[in-house]
């Protein structure tokens, strides 16, 4: 017994030492190249090797009987296959396919600009929109250099593509804005009333948008908000056109933060400095103040809230053409407010859920009059009140691995009243939307997505249906091909829709095919479109919906960050073919807001020994098209102002003020005194003209801004 | 008589298997650590980071060979050029540690290597990441220096991520100094747990005192 023990005790150790087995093979990607660096081992034990360059392996085991081999390697599926270990194992083949992963998944991207989710290669990053010389910290004209956008300094807007400013909307998570930009004012461009860096992802579509989105003709804004910050922060902001400040706080374990900021401008320290070219007698004063808080719900849900109130005043007086010994008196009050509440969670069944609500009210107060000096001769005031109050909810699932399928609804309810002298004209409407999407993925190289948006609104009570399709096909691993086709609808400004005898809505098709190429260093990107109006509005003989025209062009865009040492640049070339009938329009003709040749030159470098990072932007834009009362009907908008030439140049130079890190900032806009010309206005008799420009021939800009607890710098060097 | 030998034998067999498996732990984790001193090329931190991951995975409730596999993985990330591929590697990593994390808690040598991803992961667009990962970077060398006051490496990390800053961001060379000196001394104190337990820093000293010079 005891000899049975003491064999069968050497015979455990023995089998422990000696009966080793070999096993060996090559591991290979599908091209059948060889892969260095995987893992090759049986599962659960310690045996096994790493490829070497020829992607050979070999190790030995003391394992016997059936086992897993595994071969893993970082960014391919694992392989796991049963060996059965008696002999040797020689000469095994593992072919390792490639992971799918969303970085190299194609994107559809037919017209739209991303700037967002720093792990994907996009053609810009959230900085980059804002890190634009000329542009002030103001995001909309910082996307004025992308292609597509036209460079228009006499209105607020993005005017894309051959279409008005009021054909852009701006989405913030989702929901429609009513008021992006701060009120209009004779003859000057006004500033959105966004800052920026409320965004974490931004999208400038320029057409073929998503059906989750409505009611532009021509693009679409699509901002996502921030989620929470990393750390709690305050700031501090001195410069030339006003003050301000903000606090944010992280709390319960930085689950979540609330925060706000105040602010106050001021113009008339600037204005007694440098005249302009209105003569000011009351210069704009704004202040305002934000809100927010913001709460992550368990692991995938959260919830933000976001208020922003704003009230400002300005009064000032600008040449009355018809009467040389008078001017035109012109006074704005504007109050707005716009609060926006989301909730994001996931469901049962992979289900997730986005929902909104969202709150705004606009009030103007505007004074129209003559001027005699800086008297008032006469005055008449217009009350303009609106409001836009909504709901939205869409639901989203993954089909499969990558393919998505979004469904949705949202309603709005918009309210406006306009008084004028005895005159109260009331709008009122109800609109309501459903939409279906789908991102079918057949290979990680080419997806479909196809979309339905129906809407509905009772002051024009006909239901419209928009089908949307894009196609994104992957030709190499940097570079896309993309068509789309869709059509978009948009309801006549409520104005003119009162005066319909048969209401309807107006119309766009879309026709889209590009080819773009991204990475890390380089981008490149053309497309071609073609864009057909149907029911646009006419006045002239009559209000109708039998305007029309059409859109086409080409778009190229370069960026280039590697070859020049610390700087980043890009070019940007639209061509825009574009003519409509509609409004007073006698004859088919090219707009007074669209140039057939826009260029961009977008220029930032860093000088790491001064701290100091320059950048500047020249934009150019062929003559547009002004109205000129002389000419017969056949001619109408014939003529076309001069070339506009723009230079802007900003300097920030980076430094800390005891605990606080700084940044001092210097800009000019239209740094070389071009004469910009926008259009003329021309005598009632036709006989005198005066030009259309900005109200000074620059704006000079100087600014401190400080952090405690965060570095801004980078932020506040985008920004000017 | 014979039930008792069966029991017997059932009993040595035990006792030898399990005492092979502590002793095979030990021995294959001393083995690789011995190896990561001469390491200097990205594949044999490849290879490392496979042996390491092996063990982890077979051993299931050991933290060293989770926290080794990603340090492998780690110091092959400072090695990559390719920025697709150095986020592959940053995530592998992270997933490590989140297992080495589950393993042992408030662990400052694992918050130290939290610390180094974040840092791998400015390199792929510093301009742009270099906000967010570069204050996660610090936060976890904060917390590194909180869980375990006496360990060097969150001192020598920060020495060396205050070479490159600029002194108006709380960086330049005397600032990195100063960390430096406060790494040397716990180092030169340092007494880790076991064998197996990291030792590392010495090469950092060595490498923060040539960029130093310059």
């Amino acid at each position: 017994m005891k000899k049975l023990s003491l064999f069968l005790i050497f015979f455990i150790f023995g089998y422990l030492s000696y009966s080793q087995v070999k096993i060996s093979g090559v591991v290979l990607d599908v091209k059948l190249k060889p892969l260095p660096g995987v893992n090759v081992y049986l599962k659960d034990t310690y045996d096994g090797a790493t490829t070497d360059d020829l992607g050979k392996f070999e190790f030995e085991t003391i394992e016997v009987g059936q086992q897993n081999l595994v071969a893993s390697y970082l960014g391919f599926e694992n392989y796991e296959k049963g060996i059965e270990l008696a002999s040797s194992v020689k000469d095994l083949k593992i072919i390792l396919k490639e992971k799918i992963n969303e970085l190299s998944l194609v994107t559809i991207t037919a017209s739209s600009f991303e700037a967002s989710d720093e792990r994907k290669v996009t053609v810009l990053k959230p900085l980059d929109i804002v890190t634009t010389a000329g542009a002030q910290g103001d995001l909309v004209s910082a996307l004025k250099t992308l292609p597509g956008a036209q460079q228009i300094g006499e209105q607020e807007g993005l005017f894309v593509r051959g279409g008005t400013g009021a054909e852009t909307q701006t989405f913030i998570d989702g929901l429609l804005v009513d008021r992006p930009f701060f009120s209009s004012t004779p003859d000057i461009a006004q500033r959105g009333r966004f800052s920026p860096f409320l965004f974490k992802g931004t999208i400038f579509s320029t057409g073929g948008y998503s059906s989750l989105y409505g009611q532009g003709l021509s693009g679409a804004l699509i901002l996502e908000s921030l989620d929470i910050p990393e750390r709690s922060a305050s700031t501090l902001a001195l410069s030339t056109i006003g003050v301000g400040a903000g606090i944010f706080k992280l709390y319960n374990d930085n689950k979540a933060c609330v925060g706000g900021d105040i602010n106050y401008t001021d113009l008339s320290p600037y204005f007694s400095l440098v005249s302009q070219k209105q003569s000011i007698l009351s210069p704009p004063r704004f202040a305002g103040g934000t809100f927010f808080w913001r709460q992550r719900i368990k692991k995938t849900g959260i919830i933000k809230f976001y208020s922003y109130y704003n009230y400002g005043q300005l009064k000032y007086g600008f040449e009355n053409i018809d009467i040389p010994t008078e001017n035109q008196l012109f006074g704005l009050k504007n109050g707005n407010l716009y609060t926006n509440l989301t909730y994001k969670t996931s469901l049962a069944n992979d289900w997730v859920l986005n929902s909104g609500i969202s709150v705004s009210d606009n009030i103007d107060k505007i004074e129209f009059g003559g001027l005699k000096g800086d008297s008032v001769i006469y005055s008449t005031g217009i009350k303009n009140t609106s409001g836009l109050y909504q709901a939205r909810a869409v639901f989203s699932k993954l089909l499969g691995q990558f393919s998505t399928f979004r469904i949705g609804a949202e309603h709005q309810i918009r309210r406006g009243n306009t008084n004028f002298s005895v005159f109260n004209f009331k709008t009122d409407d109800q609109y309501s939307a459903v939409f279906a999407e789908s991102d079918l993925y057949y290979t990680s190289a080419l997806a479909l997505r196809l979309g339905l948006r129906g809407e509905y609104s009772s002051l024009i009570d006909k239901i419209n249906l928009a089908p949307r399709i894009s196609v994104a096909y992957k030709i190499s691993p940097k570079t896309t091909a993309n068509i789309a086709y869709g059509n978009f609808f948009q309801q006549p400004s409520l104005e003119y829709t009162y005066s319909l005898q048969d209401r309807d809505y107006s119309k766009a098709s879309h026709y889209i095919a590009n080819v773009q190429t991204v990475t890390k260093d380089y981008t490149f990107r053309t497309e071609l479109f073609y864009k057909k109006y149907s029911q646009l509005i006419k006045t002239v003989p009559d209000t109708t919906l039998s305007g029309n025209g059409y859109a086409q062009g080409i778009e190229v865009f370069w960026r280039d960050r590697k070859t020049l040492k610390n700087v980043d640049y890009w070019i940007s070339y639209s061509y825009l073919n574009t003519k409509r009938n509609w409004l007073n329009f006698p004859i088919e003709a090219q707009p007074s807001f669209a140039a057939n040749h826009t260029a961009n030159f977008v220029f930032k470098k860093f000088f790491t020994k001064i701290k100091t990072n320059i950048s500047a932007t020249y934009s150019y834009a062929t003559g547009r098209p002004y109205f000129n009362p002389n000419r017969p009907e056949q001619e109408f908008l014939s003529d076309r102002t001069p070339d506009y030439h723009s230079l802007g140049i900003s300097a920030s130079y980076l430094t800390t003020v005891g605990k606080a890190f700084t940044v001092l900032v210097f800009s000019v806009t239209n740094a070389v005194g071009n004469n910009q010309v926008f259009g003329y206005r021309y005598s009632s008799d036709g006989t005198r003209r005066a030009e259309v420009n900005p109200p000074a021939p620059r704006f000079f800009f100087v600014g401190m801004f400080m952090s405690w607890g965060i570095d801004r710098r980078q932020e506040v060097i985008d920004n000017n | 008589m014979k039930l008792l030998y069966l029991f017997f034998f059932f009993f040595l067999l035990s006792v030898t298997i399990t005492n092979a498996q502590s002793d095979k732990f030990q021995k294959s984790m001393e083995n690789y650590v011995s190896k990561l001193d001469t390491a200097s090329s990205a594949s044999t931190f490849k290879a490392l980071a496979n042996g390491f991951e092996r063990i982890a995975t077979a051993e299931k409730t050991q933290w060293l060979p989770y926290y080794y596999s990603a340090y492998c993985y780690v110091l092959g990330a400072f090695m990559q050029r390719d920025p697709q591929e150095l986020d592959k590697i940053a995530d592998k990593s992270e997933l490590l540690l989140n297992k080495a994390d589950s393993l042992s808690q408030k662990n400052s040598e694992i918050a130290c290597l939290m610390s180094m991803v974040n840092s791998a992961r400015i390199m792929v667009d510093p301009q742009n990441r270099g906000m967010k990962y570069g204050m996660l970077s610090s936060q976890y060398l904060m917390t590194a220096k909180n869980l375990d006051p006496s360990n060097p490496r969150p001192y020598l990390l920060e020495a060396q991520s205050k070479i490159y800053t600029p002194e108006q961001w709380g960086g330049g060379k005397v600032a990195a100094k100063k960390s430096l000196d406060e790494g040397k001394s716990r180092l030169e104190t340092f007494k880790p747990a076991s064998k197996l337990h990291p030792t590392w820093g010495a090469k950092l000293v060595e490498m923060v005192e040539g960029q130093l010079k310059q």
